[in-house]
């Protein structure tokens, strides 16, 4: 299978601040349960205020940016809740920086994608769009709280295709309460169907402070055992490697040269500027997360200033522990080499406890090349992610 | 010399009889503390010594008393209250001619109201029976003088009156240190009954030392009773037991407070002051003499003090190390029984291992550490020492299972015993003979106290009423029971190394020595423990105790099945670094063993072990 793919297609070093752009469009017309993403209920008003910030902000923080970006992905938040004139508008800003090979990715919900919508976002440039599916079956759909229904799916990807999108990726979700392995196999059956060049299984995650949470702890609804998450897992693994998608990274599956070069960004380090409320930004070896507050975000950049945010910088082990929290996250795993010209030493001898340990009990396999997760241990593999930064925040390595 | 006008005498009383408000009555009376102080005194609970109703060092004061023409000094030596300091309180015995036995009207003798007589007895100390808190609506005074008439006519040496009569319960004074009830009679019977000192002021000199403290300015303050001869300041003399010499810088009795004299002489009791710099280097019990014209030998049964309770000190998370060692060194100033050694287990980083007199002693330390020092230490569950015959025919000291020699090379192992006496009421002889046996107690004998309590005497292995027997007593006997024991030596009995290893490999902290029967039921509950406090790892964990290469108990931890954050939170990494470092936070100290982290409070639980 096509391993190389991923760090293949990146020069060594990054050409410009930034090599990825992410747009953050807070609005939805409703919110999901399970949600914890920054997003209100779209309004026009809003909107308005929305896009003059955002063009303020990309004047900014982008002036520096080489052109063209690898990546530009607009998520949220639901980008086409959007009305259309105010879409077309968002989706034209960053046009100074698209490429002939520039990803454009945008993520859409199913309800709310037409015929029009996916024509709007072909001719604005877009070359790639997610479809956050989430499932197939229609108990499962509300169990979740989405707004769209399983046959909204069919009909998005269609309108998709018939504008020209070649290039569809799906997002789904398992551990939903009431799913059961059956039922998660009719949803992987229905997506592969579709065809879709890239694949993501996300484990449902209870966030604090959401409905979902809430009716869990009330006893309303029952979570799935980790042992059935286990299981739906597995069978993600082997039905989509079974339709010939790579399983490239811990939850991500694509057709060849389909890997997702944004989500790359964030695995192989690189950095990136987010905009937009609860965007994140990694900047110049500074980690920033702009505010989650619409309002605030507006305001400054009507004052012609950098919106609120808090930032921090990482150096020495504890940035190369991050690195490996990212890297490892993909198949292929860490190049050594690769990591030791941009740390200056191996990861086995920054964090040689961590590391060594999880080597000598196989949760991780070294080579003299790279270091990866081995697949038995996928699905545990915040306990080593855990182990590595805990090591770097230790005073002294222990041998 | 006239030592007529001198009485020494101590007062013994069960913990809470009410001893130091008995001695605070009497400083009021003779005018040496005001009702306000003394009222203040009563309710002073934040002292530590007073909430635990315990007095921890021994110290002495004198007491003017006018009785018909003649002024009597009274010299009070305080002793400790406390099993603990069997030895301290039998020194400090030794330096008086007699002692006030004090009894609760409400709860009648106890454990330590009849070991301390017994120890009075056998110093030749005559004794001076009280019955206190009558006051209390509670209070049964006659059936407490009829228990201490059959305490005083048994024992190791009945007690009889100046007289030679035998004390009956009609001779016990009734008193209340709460009201003042009794007081004038109880001095009264102090000058009457109890001897005053002999001893020659002209022959080669001796005292006894039973207490010291530590002053900032002064050193080591040494509080004697002497016996032979005199002292005078500028005299140089000898520690017989240490064989240190000083010079005597300073000289004191106390009056009733400390106040400096030229000289004292035998049958007195007092102070000395001569820069030494550590309390460890006077012993309880030594004899001081002269360098000079020292006697011939020192006075009868000395020994240095003996830690019979170990407990491994960490710096608890908020503490470091060196703030650990200062407190500690701090404290050993004023406390000669308190020993400490660095060491570093693996798993818990660097601490001490102290020996302590006994367990109380040791909560002594600790909260003395947290409350004068603000030390938050972490401690493991205490042990007793023993000793190892090897097969070349020496015998070694060990106080942890790590000390143990090879086993090829062991030809027994040995175990401090205790002689216990334990009080308690008659309905609850039952339950109390089975917790014995359940410690491996040997029964000795049985006697009526009175027709409701009685009293049981066992020999018990240390290591066996050290943890958790006398909460299990207490809950046995509803409350009533009461326990005093003295050490007896060191038997040999069927003692094993036992040990745990997880994921195959033994945890060289977790090794304990224990007896054969018990190895089963404890390995069990270590097991138990470390499958709680370890999390799941990655695969399979087998858990088990083992003697030698006996597994004689086995658990698994299961491996985790799902611990994965799929999703990408958009970028913001720094919240999902965040999220994972929250998995490992408060588990900073971690070992590895067998690729197994065990975190230090896993280690701590399983040192607390119950065995039940
Ligand atoms: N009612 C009453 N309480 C007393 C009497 N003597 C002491 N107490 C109380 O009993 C408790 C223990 O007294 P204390 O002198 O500290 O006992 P020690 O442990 O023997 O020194 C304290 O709360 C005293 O106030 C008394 O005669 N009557
Ligand atoms: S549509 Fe997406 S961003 Fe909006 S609430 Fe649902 S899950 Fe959250």
């Amino acid at each position: 299978m096509p391993h190389a793919t991923c760090k293949e297609k990146w020069p060594d070093r990054p050409r410009g601040p930034a090599d990825a752009l992410y747009v953050h469009v807070p609005f939805c017309a409703a919110k999901c349960g399970y949600c914890d993403f920054y997003s209100l209920p779209h309004d026009a008003g809003r909107a308005r205020h929305y896009l003059d910030a955002l063009a303020a902000e990309l004047h900014l923080r982008c002036r520096r940016l080489r052109r063209p970006l690898e990546s530009i992905y607009v998520g949220g938040g639901t980008p086409t809740c959007l009305a259309p004139e105010a879409l077309d508008e968002l989706l034209g800003l960053p046009g100074a920086w698209i490429g002939p090979h520039t990803e454009f990715t945008v993520e859409v919900n199913p309800g709310t994608l037409d015929d029009a919508t996916a024509a709007q976002l072909v001719s604005a440039g877009v070359n790639r769009v997610t479809v956050g599916a989430q499932s197939f079956e229609q108990e499962e759909l509300e169990q979740l709280g989405r707004s769209h229904s399983a046959t909204d799916i069919a009909r998005a990807v269609t309108a998709l295709h018939r504008a020209g999108m070649d290039n569809v990726a799906l997002d789904l979700i398992y551990g939903i309460p009431r799913q059961t392995p059956a039922s998660w196999r009719r949803t992987l059956d229905a997506a592969l169907a579709i065809d879709p060049s890239h694949l993501s299984v996300y484990a449902l995650s209870y966030e604090p402070q959401t409905p979902l949470a809430a009716a869990r702890d009330a006893g309303r609804v029952v979570a799935m055992d980790d042992e059935t998450q286990r299981d739906c897992y597995d069978e993600a693994i082997a039905t989509a490697t079974a339709a010939g998608l790579d399983h490239y990274e811990l939850s991500n599956f694509a057709r060849p040269n389909r890997t997702c070069r944004h989500n790359l960004t964030y695995w192989l380090n690189r950095p990136y500027i987010g905009l937009g409320p609860a965007a994140a930004s990694y900047v110049d070896g500074v980690r920033s997360v702009n505010e989650a507050d619409l309002a605030a975000y507006t305001a400054a950049l009507t004052r012609g200033e950098t919106p609120p945010h808090a930032s921090e910088r990482l150096t020495g082990r504890a940035a190369m522990a991050e690195a490996l929290m990212l890297g490892l996250r993909l198949i292929e795993g860490v190049g050594r080499r690769r990591f030791a010209d941009r740390y200056g030493t191996d990861p086995l001898d920054a964090l040689p406890y961590s590391i060594g340990r999880h080597v000598r009990c196989g949760a991780l396999a070294l080579t003299p090349d790279r270091l990866r997760v081995s697949p038995a241990a996928l699905f545990v593999c915040d306990t080593i992610f855990a182990d590595i930064l805990a090591e770097a925040r230790q005073e002294r390595p222990r041998p | 010399m006239a030592h007529e006008h001198i009485r020494n005498f101590s007062i013994i009383a069960h913990i809470d009889h009410g001893k130091s408000t008995l001695a605070d009555r009497m400083l009021l009376r003779s005018g040496a503390i005001s009702e306000r102080e003394f009222h203040e005194q009563m309710l002073d609970e934040m002292d530590l010594e007073r909430e635990r109703g315990i007095t921890i060092k021994s110290s002495a004061v004198t007491i003017e008393y006018a009785a018909g023409q003649r002024n009597y000094m009274l010299n009070m030596i305080d002793t400790p209250g406390h099993v603990d300091f069997h030895y301290e309180v039998s020194r400090a015995l030794t330096a008086c001619e007699g002692a006030l036995l004090v009894v609760d009207a409400a709860q009648g003798v106890e454990a330590q109201t009849v070991a301390n007589a017994h120890l009075a007895q056998r110093n030749g100390l005559q004794l001076v029976p009280v019955v206190n808190k009558i006051d209390l609506p509670s209070a049964r005074p006659e059936d407490t003088a009829m228990e201490i008439e059959h305490l005083l006519s048994t024992g190791p040496r009945p007690s009889r009156k100046r007289d030679g009569t035998p004390w009956a319960a009609e001779d016990c004074i009734f008193a209340s240190a709460k009201t003042g009830e009794g007081i004038e009679e109880m001095m009264a019977a102090i000058v009457e009954q109890l001897p005053p000192p002999a001893g020659d002021a002209d022959v080669e000199t001796k005292a006894l030392v039973f207490d010291s403290t530590y002053d900032d300015y002064r050193g080591v303050v040494v509080y004697i009773r002497m016996f032979e001869g005199r002292l005078r300041v500028g005299d140089k003399v000898r520690m017989i037991g240490t064989e240190e010499v000083y010079q005597v810088s300073e000289l004191g009795k106390f009056a009733p407070r400390p106040t400096r004299v030229q000289a004292i002489a035998a049958g007195e009791v007092g102070y000395i002051v001569a820069s030494i710099r550590s309390v460890s280097s006077v012993h309880v019990g030594d004899t001081l003499t002269l360098a000079d014209r020292p006697a011939a030998a020192p006075l009868a049964g000395y020994r240095p003090p003996q830690q019979m309770v170990f407990s491994d000190f960490y710096a608890g998370t908020k503490t470091d190390f060196p703030a650990l060692r200062d407190a500690l060194e701090k404290l050993q100033l004023n406390d000669a029984a308190l020993t400490f050694q660095p060491i570093s287990a693996e798993a818990l980083g660097f601490g001490f291992r102290c020996g302590f007199l006994g367990l109380l002693h040791m909560e002594i330390v600790q909260e003395r550490l947290e409350r004068e020092h603000g030390i938050e230490v972490v401690q493991t569950a205490p042990t007793v020492p023993y000793q190892v015959l090897t097969v070349d025919g020496t015998v070694h000291e060990v106080d942890s299972a790590g000390e143990l020699p090879d086993p090829s090379r062991i030809d027994e192992i040995r175990e401090p015993y205790v002689r216990a006496d334990l009080i308690v009421p008659e309905a609850a002889v039952g339950p109390v003979m089975q917790l014995a046996e359940q410690r491996r107690a040997s029964f000795q004998h049985q006697e009526y106290l009175s027709a409701q309590r009685v009293i049981l005497t066992y020999e018990f292995p240390l290591a066996e009423i050290v943890y958790d027997f006398y909460d299990k007593l207490k809950s046995a006997t509803r409350g009533y029971g009461t326990l005093d024991y003295e050490v007896v030596g060191f038997r040999a009995d069927d003692l094993v190394k036992l040990d745990i290893l997880v994921n195959n490999e033994r945890v060289d902290a977790l090794s304990v020595i224990c007896h054969r029967t018990k190895s089963e039921p404890r390995g069990r509950a270590v097991i138990r423990r470390l499958r709680q406090e370890i999390d799941r790892h990655m695969f399979d964990i087998p858990l088990q105790a083992a003697i030698g290469s006996r597994i004689i108990a086995r658990e698994t931890l299961k491996a985790l099945r799902k611990n994965v954050t799929a999703k990408c939170y958009g970028g913001d990494v720094t919240r999902k670094r965040k999220l994972l470092e929250k998995q490992k936070a408060g588990k900073k100290r971690m070992k590895v063993v067998g690729n197994v982290e065990i975190p230090q409070k896993a280690f701590m639980a399983v040192l607390e072990a119950d065995e039940a």
